[in-house]
């Protein structure tokens, strides 16, 4: 068995992550709590899997984060030992763990159906993984009544868990797998189920909740916004690879490559040509951009987000545009208009712009507007990487 | 390669814990339960039913005595050759024996004062003297006077020529023409009439209509033998309503028709009822909203949103019809129809073959039946999208009160027969007599067991109950759950728990006789007790249990498993403490339904029974067979309410189980 262990008080694992996290923290620590290598899984001929390597500090919230299908689940699932990896090693704690069970392990896990146990009570369920260890039974009652208060549900210790709503069920079942103390928690789309007012309450919860135990964990999600406001780092897949590994800023600002710079925000593409040091055309037209070493010839993709598009003191910025406004759709603190600019063909990009400036401008469709691209601002991917949609 | 061979390594040093060994034995004993109770005799009957007989008179030499002196004649085969057989002869078969006085009549014996066969063959056994075996190359020497005492035994070989033989002989052509017949009556009326009564109770607001539901199940609790009773009496020679059939008998296929129409009736309603009851309201209001008639909506939204229904319940009542084997046995008289072969050929006439013959030719229907049935359940499932809105028809006073007396007529029907059967056996003789007498209860002095079989019916039910459901259960839950078994032998089993559904109990009975009687078979002892009787009935009942466990197994997580694993907890806590509590009315729903069926079977047991474990389903059988008709009734409403408090005692324990235990089911 591992150090951990369920006399352990709640809320005292160390979590180095702590002081870490504020400087951006990108490479893990020395000793890493959990390393994956080089882990691949097929089912089949298919690989669901292929060749990840991970590796996640003590305290660390880690989100996978991907479309549907691109083995997530697969992932998570071998590191709880459920699945079997094809190749690859998986060490945990100092431990190689590759060939363990799921039993010999040290984790919990919630899934993206919660599999309440719906005959037990709230209490039952959560006592569930600590009966029949040889715990008295006192301890037991007391462990488990220090779950219900750290997740809140006092009063609906007795219910069933029909008899609860969708967010109750799901802090029972992160009650439950955290009752044991694990070392590790393991989370699948723990809030997909529920409607968009909840997940909000409930992904900060899950983040205080989190912080203050200071259990290492993975949380599977293919919505975005849920990764990038949870996570200490964010692992992008895509089709059973790992696209890039980074806190929510870098694979937000800095996407390492068309697809994470497609799956993570909203982001326009124009494809271009390298035609020298600093410029890029398209079609008739020269882009000012920072080639960064690339050679003159290279087909390339630029990339950049709505935000990035200037419409103040166009004049003064690199790369002016002239377009017009085709739609416009109100998001809030900023609308999103569609534009199709003349001199590329009448391609069309997504606009984000202020409701000041829109107020300002008098912004409307059919309206021309001039927009600048500040060349920091535009990415470059090699075109020659495999379409990604 | 070598990425493969890193994989199979990783496979093999996969730990697994004690109780997931266990729960891989539990289901590799499970396939192997399957097989030798399943496959194995269906082996032993297809190969029994290619078996063929021959008389190998080339392997006989003969010589005769003449005048002193020892004549060589060859072989018995050239011999025939010379003095050519009379014609109807003995055909060769397992039993059959030529006596040798026919290949030597006296015309050609004349002068003859001995003869010697010598039994040519390396084997042995041509010859049987005085019910003794030929030793290989034994030289076996008779006087004229004593050649009736030896006879020429065949010997086996494979081939198709009893499937020839079936087609070339008139009679046994005849009794394929006549099931196919009554089969096709039979389901040209349930089906119309189950679909009226199902859609009155499923659609309609007629009065009466959990009534009318427990009414249309009653057949399902007692054999098929009881409805060729009672109409009997009704309909017989002297009975109440003979003036209805004008003149025709209802022995033969009349008979047939109607009592079939009252067993199959229950099973063709329960899947149209299911199939009913999954009206899509959007549909009847966009029909309605565009103007269609009621009988327009009837024919393009009512009739093809049940039409996998339909097509379901008419091949499974062809399918039970066919197979059945105690309604013509019965009231079929001299017509002859395939189940009612396969009897005469194996009790009757002792030709195993030609038994095997027809039991595969039996099977032929019942496969195919069972393919449409489950390509129609799985397009059944696809229509049910899940957003379908129930349905509720509005009052029809018209059509209501229509339905309600096809209904009525229906219910009268079962009722009726029912009831005809309980006053012939408590009458002294209905319905001349009608000093009420329990004499016909006087079972112990009548053939078929007496009481003692109605005991062993008990006791062979109880067992069946208790092994059937926990076997299917434990099987179910190994094929849905247990991830550490692999997805083949998954599919292996699945696929041999759906062979029962094809296979008629009467088939299944006759291999048993094939695979567990043969002599060297080790589990031979099992022949002729109760355990094997207990064996067959939970096989017989295998499909329907176990696509029962898999359904309500379905509905369960897929994770609890791994969730109780991640929690380190072995595999039986999670079974016993949320698999089985969850699925309790499904478990008790098995056990009901193993019981009556075990009371209610006359079809594979008619074939195992012995002396010491006669049964009530097949006293009915035997006690009508010798003509005590109003005793046979009796038993067979024995049987009746047994079944019946069977089905009560589920429903009380169900509902009190269901308030203790599945109080988590109210929200
Ligand atoms: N047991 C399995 N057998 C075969 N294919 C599987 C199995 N489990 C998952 N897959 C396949 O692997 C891919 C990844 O699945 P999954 O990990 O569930 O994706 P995600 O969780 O990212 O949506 C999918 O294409 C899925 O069909
Ligand atoms: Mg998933």
């Amino acid at each position: 068995m591992s150090a951990s262990s369920p006399s352990g008080p709640v809320a005292t694992r160390p979590s180095p992550s702590r002081s870490a996290e504020a400087s951006g923290r990108r490479q893990a620590p020395a000793a890493p709590y959990l390393q994956l290598e080089a882990i691949t899984k097929r089912f089949g001929g298919f690989a669901a899997v292929r060749e990840v390597s991970l590796a996640v500090a003590e305290g660390e919230f880690v989100c996978f984060l991907g479309p549907s299908g691109c083995g997530k689940t697969t992932l998570l699932r071998i590191v709880a030992g459920l699945e079997r990896q094809s190749e690859g090693r998986i060490v945990q704690a100092g431990r190689d763990i590759s060939t363990l069970s799921p039993r010999e392990r040290d984790f919990g896990i919630v899934f993206q159906s919660y599999a309440l146990f719906p005959n037990l009570t709230v209490r039952r369920n959560i006592a569930y993984g600590l009966e029949s260890r040889g715990l008295p039974r006192s301890r037991v009652r007391q462990r488990v009544e220090e779950l219900l208060a750290l997740v809140g549900l006092e009063p609906h210790a007795d219910k069933y868990p029909a008899q609860l709503s969708g967010g109750q069920q799901q802090r029972v079942a992160l009650a439950r797998a955290l009752a044991p103390a694990p070392g590790l928690l393991l989370l699948d789309e723990p809030l997909s189920a529920l409607d968009a007012k909840v997940r909000l309450h409930l992904r900060h919860e899950l983040r205080d909740l989190q912080r203050r135990l200071g259990v290492t964990t993975i949380m599977v999600t293919h919505d975005q916004e849920e990764a990038l406001s949870l996570a200490d780092r964010i692992v992008v897949m895509n089709a059973g690879r790992v696209e890039q590994i980074g806190t929510p800023i870098e694979v937000y600002q800095r996407p390492a490559s068309p697809f994470v710079a497609d799956f993570v925000g909203v982001t326009n593409f124009l494809e271009a040509e390298v035609v020298g040091e600093g410029r890029c055309r398209c079609g008739d037209l020269e882009l000012r951009v920072e080639t960064a070493g690339r050679r003159a010839g290279e087909a390339v993709l630029l990339a950049f987000r709505p935000e990035d598009a200037l419409l103040r003191d166009v004049g003064r910025e690199a790369n002016p545009l002239e377009a017009e406004v085709l739609r416009t759709d109100f998001l809030g603190p900023v609308v999103r208009a569609e534009v199709a600019v003349e001199s590329l063909a009448e391609r069309t990009f997504l606009l984000d712009l202020s409701i000041n400036l829109v107020r300002d401008l008098g912004l409307q469709p059919g309206m021309r507007i001039r927009f600048a691209l500040p060349a920091e601002r535009i990415r470059l991917f090699a075109r020659d990487a495999a379409p990604w949609r | 390669m070598a990425v493969s061979a890193t994989s199979r390594v990783l496979a093999w040093r996969h730990r697994l814990a004690v109780d997931l060994w266990l729960a891989r034995a539990l289901f590799w004993a499970l396939v192997l339960w399957l097989v030798v109770a399943l496959a194995l005799p269906l082996f032993a009957l297809l190969r029994k039913s290619f078996e063929v007989y021959r008389f190998s008179f080339a392997e006989v030499a003969l010589e005769v005595q003449r005048n002193g002196v020892w004549q060589p004649q060859g072989t018995l085969a050239e011999w025939v050759a010379r003095h050519p057989l009379p014609e109807d002869g003995p055909r060769p078969t397992e039993r059959s024996r030529q006596p040798l006085a026919r290949l030597l009549p006296e015309d050609v014996r004349t002068g003859v004062a001995a003869i010697r066969l010598r039994d040519l063959s390396a084997g042995g056994g041509l010859l049987l003297v005085e019910g003794r075996l030929s030793a290989p190359g034994e030289i076996i020497e008779a006087s004229p006077a004593s050649i009736g005492r030896i006879f020429i035994r065949p010997v086996a070989d494979f081939g198709l020529d009893n499937y020839r033989y079936y087609f070339t002989t008139p009679t046994l052509r005849r009794s394929l023409v006549n099931s196919l017949t009554v089969a096709t009556l039979t389901t040209l009326i349930v089906v119309p009439l189950a679909f009226l009564y199902a859609y009155a109770i499923a659609r309609s607001h007629m009065p009466g209509r959990a009534l009318f539901k427990l009414v249309a199940l009653a057949p399902l609790l007692v054999p098929s033998l009881v409805p060729g009773i009672g109409l009997v009496y009704l309909f017989g020679r002297q009975g109440l309503l003979t003036p209805l059939l004008f003149g025709h008998d209802i022995y033969g296929p009349i008979g047939i028709v109607l009592a079939s129409v009252f067993f199959t009736f229950p099973h063709a309603f329960l899947i149209l009822l299911a199939a009913l009851s999954l009206a899509d309201a959007r549909l009847y209001e966009a029909a309605a909203a565009l103007g269609a008639s009621p009988a327009r909506i009837f024919r393009t939204v009512t009739v093809p949103g049940a039409r996998y229904g339909l097509i379901s319940a008419a091949f499974v009542v062809f399918t039970l019809q066919i197979t059945d084997f105690g309604v013509p046995k019965v009231i079929g008289k001299g017509y002859d129809v395939l189940a009612v072969d396969i009897y005469k050929q194996v009790i009757g006439q002792q030709n195993f073959q030609m038994g095997a013959v027809v039991s595969v030719l039996l099977m032929l229907p019942a496969a195919v039946a069972f393919a449409v049935d489950r390509l129609a359940a799985r397009r059944q499932k696809a229509l049910l999208t899940a957003q379908a809105v129930p349905w509720n028809p509005p009052p029809r006073p018209r059509l209501d009160a229509t339905l309600f007396v096809t209904c009525s007529l229906v219910a009268l029907f079962i009722l009726g027969v029912l009831a005809t059967c309980q006053a012939a056996a408590l009458f002294r003789l209905w319905p001349y007599d009608l000093s009420p007498s329990l004499r016909h209860y006087d079972f112990d002095r009548m053939d078929g067991g007496g009481w003692r079989s109605y005991w062993n019916s008990l006791e062979m039910a109880g067992w069946t109950t208790l092994y059937g459901t926990v076997l299917v259960f434990c099987g179910a839950y190994a094929v849905e759950k247990i991830r550490q078994v692999s997805a083949p032998p998954r599919l292996f089993f699945h696929a041999l728990a759906m062979l029962p559904m094809a296979v008629p109990g009467m088939v299944l009975g006759l291999s048993y006789i094939f695979f567990f009687n043969s002599p060297d078979n080790p589990l031979r002892f099992l022949y002729g007790t109760m355990t094997i009787l207990v064996i067959s009935t939970i096989v017989h009942f295998y499909t329907v249990s176990h696509l029962t466990a898999v359904t309500a197994l379905k509905q369960l997580d897929p994770d609890f498993e791994a969730v109780s694993e991640s929690l380190k907890q072995p595999l039986w806590r999670v079974f016993g403490a949320v698999t089985v509590p969850v699925c309790l009315p499904t478990i008790l729903d098995l056990a009901a339904y193993l019981f009556v069926n075990a009371m209610t079977t006359v079809s594979a047991v008619v074939f195992l029974y012995s002396p010491q474990t006669t049964l009530a389903s097949v006293a009915v059988l035997n006690m009508d067979d010798a003509g005590d008709t109003a005793p046979a009734a009796a038993m067979g409403m024995m049987i009746f309410y047994t079944c019946l408090l069977a089905r009560l005692v589920q429903a009380g324990l169900g509902r009190r189980l269901l308030l203790r235990t599945q109080a988590w089911r109210r929200r």
